[in-house]
């Protein structure tokens, strides 16, 4: 049995604070213990990450500075001025090449209440550039919880009108209380079916994926499509070839706004502290490690047959 | 094998018997069996502290338990918790369902008689401090029982006796719901790094793959070469853990 957010762990200083009160009436057989501050609860050393999810609490807290980051050259820019923010740490799924497990030292998810600082935060910016692309589910899947939470409703609200291109990257379907908003952009993180049930816990299947994908498009929306991580499962080229023809023969093309794609890759560093906790064959696989960075020998052969796979619109390889 | 610590012999008699302990001779009081291991600390948390290290770095224990009891201004006496805080900044993890109420404990370096508290000890901060060197925070656990309303007395045995065995069963089916940590069997790479004098590095890659083909549910290969090879032995072997 899981028994996600048991625990629900509070902030003094926002206790009372309404959006904390409303979120805390939807668990109302948990139990709620207060907190001087999330990283007394969030940092500690001897905590297991993978333990953890067995019953993930949840934080609300308080966010400091920084808000919001500007994408570093290391991660793929599909537009200028690209930020990235985090209105939650950590993420109801458990994919077993997410990173996460190897940056944080607990896996219980935080979420950060104080939505006007970040606003106040990306308008000061904002104003300054003229425009913005702000991936608000860059490192979490914010849609998931979204039927809890409501996060990237408050932010949908608050880029209308504003030259912001809002980001929500996503494995969840749940896009029926979305609007047609032309500066929302929806990127749909795909994998094949038997990856989805071998490494990406808890996430929507693939038919809901495209399901959802296709309502969006009915909406109005362009959305990005992601295939990231490729991996490299038994007969990996058969198994990509079917799923990439399932996916563009029920989604045309021509409606989708870009594709990015790329292998498995990851810091080496996380991946020996994620080896340490996880049984997956994922850190069980030979790779080559280059610079720090762990990835497939054969990388430029797996992404030729990939491109050999795409139909001809933009794509951004990472 | 669980490990539990406890202040006084007093508290943890009702547990010895119950779970038919046999005294060790030992630096410490230790009371034990094939699956528990008790130790009694001694009042105050250096103590706690040093009795908690003591059977972590003797024992292999899988998960560790704080049995004792406990001052309330708020609960009733004889109530028994299992504890989610302790002064506001150690947070023991609670993951599995189970049959205790829970509460925050305060700890002292001195006996409370005062003030409002959900719960005080004098244990509790030492005896978790310590654990974290040895074990991650679920695998940390204190099971506190109200004995007073934060008054100075002397319980007799047969007091603790009452206070704590109503409690038994339900302690019981908490330690059995502790898991030990699962281990893989990887004694068939040692056996054949022995055989084929393999290296640390190469047998840390054949530990990786046979990881990789149980993980799969691929049938390992039975690598028996007739003739050995010190050379091509570990490029023959891994050909045969083909992916
Ligand atoms: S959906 Fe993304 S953030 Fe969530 S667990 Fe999977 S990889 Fe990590």
């Amino acid at each position: 049995m899981n028994l996600r957010f048991s625990h629900i762990y509070v902030e003094k200083q926002v206790k009372n604070e309404k959006y904390v009160k409303e979120v805390l009436s939807k668990f109302p057989k948990a139990e709620v213990i207060e907190i001087n501050h999330y990283k007394d609860r969030f940092n500690p050393y001897y905590q297991s990450f993978r333990a953890q999810r067995q019953a993930q609490a949840l934080i609300l807290a308080k966010k400091e500075v920084p808000f919001i980051y500007e994408a570093s050259e290391l991660i793929q820019k599909q537009d200028k001025n690209f930020f990235y923010t985090t209105p939650m740490l950590n993420c109801i799924y458990d994919c077993h090449y997410c990173f996460l497990q190897g940056m944080y030292p607990s896996s219980n998810l935080v979420l950060f209440v104080n939505f006007e600082d970040f606003f106040e935060e990306v308008e000061r910016v904002y104003k300054n550039l003229g425009n913005m692309f702000l991936s608000i589910s860059y490192d979490t899947d914010i849609l998931a919880v979204e039927n809890l939470f409501g996060v990237a409703e408050i932010w949908a609200d608050f880029v209308k009108n504003k030259d912001i291109k809002l980001e929500l990257r996503t494995k969840a379907v749940n896009v029926d209380g979305f609007e047609y908003q032309e500066n929302i952009v929806f990127a749909f993180s795909l994998s094949p079916e038997i990856i989805i049930e071998k490494y990406e816990k808890y996430t929507p299947k693939l038919d809901a994926r495209i399901k959802a994908i296709k309502k969006v498009i009915n909406k109005g929306f362009r959305p990005v499509i992601v295939f990231d991580p490729i991996i490299k499962v038994k007969d990996y080229k058969k198994v990509y070839k079917k799923f990439i023809e399932k996916v563009f023969s029920e989604i045309d093309y021509k409606d989708i706004e870009s594709i990015v794609y790329g292998t498995f890759r990851m810091n080496s560093t996380q991946f020996k502290a994620i080896k340490k906790e996880l049984l997956s064959d994922i850190y069980y696989y030979p790779y080559s490690v280059k610079n720090g960075i762990v990835e497939y020998k054969d990388k430029e052969e797996i992404i030729k047959f990939i491109e050999s796979l795409l139909p001809n619109i933009k794509k951004f390889k990472v | 094998m669980v490990g539990i610590v406890c202040a006084y012999l007093k508290e943890a008699k009702p547990l010895i018997e119950y779970f038919g302990l046999k005294k060790r001779n030992d630096k410490f009081l230790i009371y034990e069996n094939e699956k528990i291991s008790l130790i009694i600390s001694g009042q105050g948390k250096l103590n706690s502290a040093v009795a908690t290290t003591f059977l972590l770095s003797t024992r292999e224990i899988s998960h560790i338990i704080n049995f004792g009891i406990a001052g309330s201004s708020e609960y009733k006496i004889g109530e028994i918790f299992l504890v989610n805080k302790i002064n506001d900044n150690l947070f023991p993890d609670i993951l599995i369902s189970h049959p205790f109420r829970e509460s925050e404990i305060i700890c002292f370096d001195e006996v409370v008689t005062g003030g409002n508290y959900k719960l005080v000890d004098m244990e509790s901060e030492g005896f978790f401090k310590a654990a974290v060197k040895f074990l991650k925070s679920h695998q940390i656990h204190l099971i506190k029982v109200v004995s007073d309303n934060l008054v100075c007395f002397r319980p007799s045995d047969e007091f603790m006796k009452n206070l704590i065995s109503s409690h038994l069963e339900n302690i019981k089916k908490y330690i059995n719901l502790l898991k030990e940590n699962k281990k893989i069997d990887l004694s068939i790479a040692e056996e054949i790094a022995k055989k084929y004098h393999l290296s640390f590095s190469q047998k840390e890659q054949l530990k990786n793959r046979i990881m990789y083909y149980l993980l799969n549910n691929i049938k390992l290969p039975k690598i028996d070469f007739e003739k050995t090879n010190r050379k091509n032995d570990f490029r023959r072997i891994m050909n045969e853990f083909k992916i």
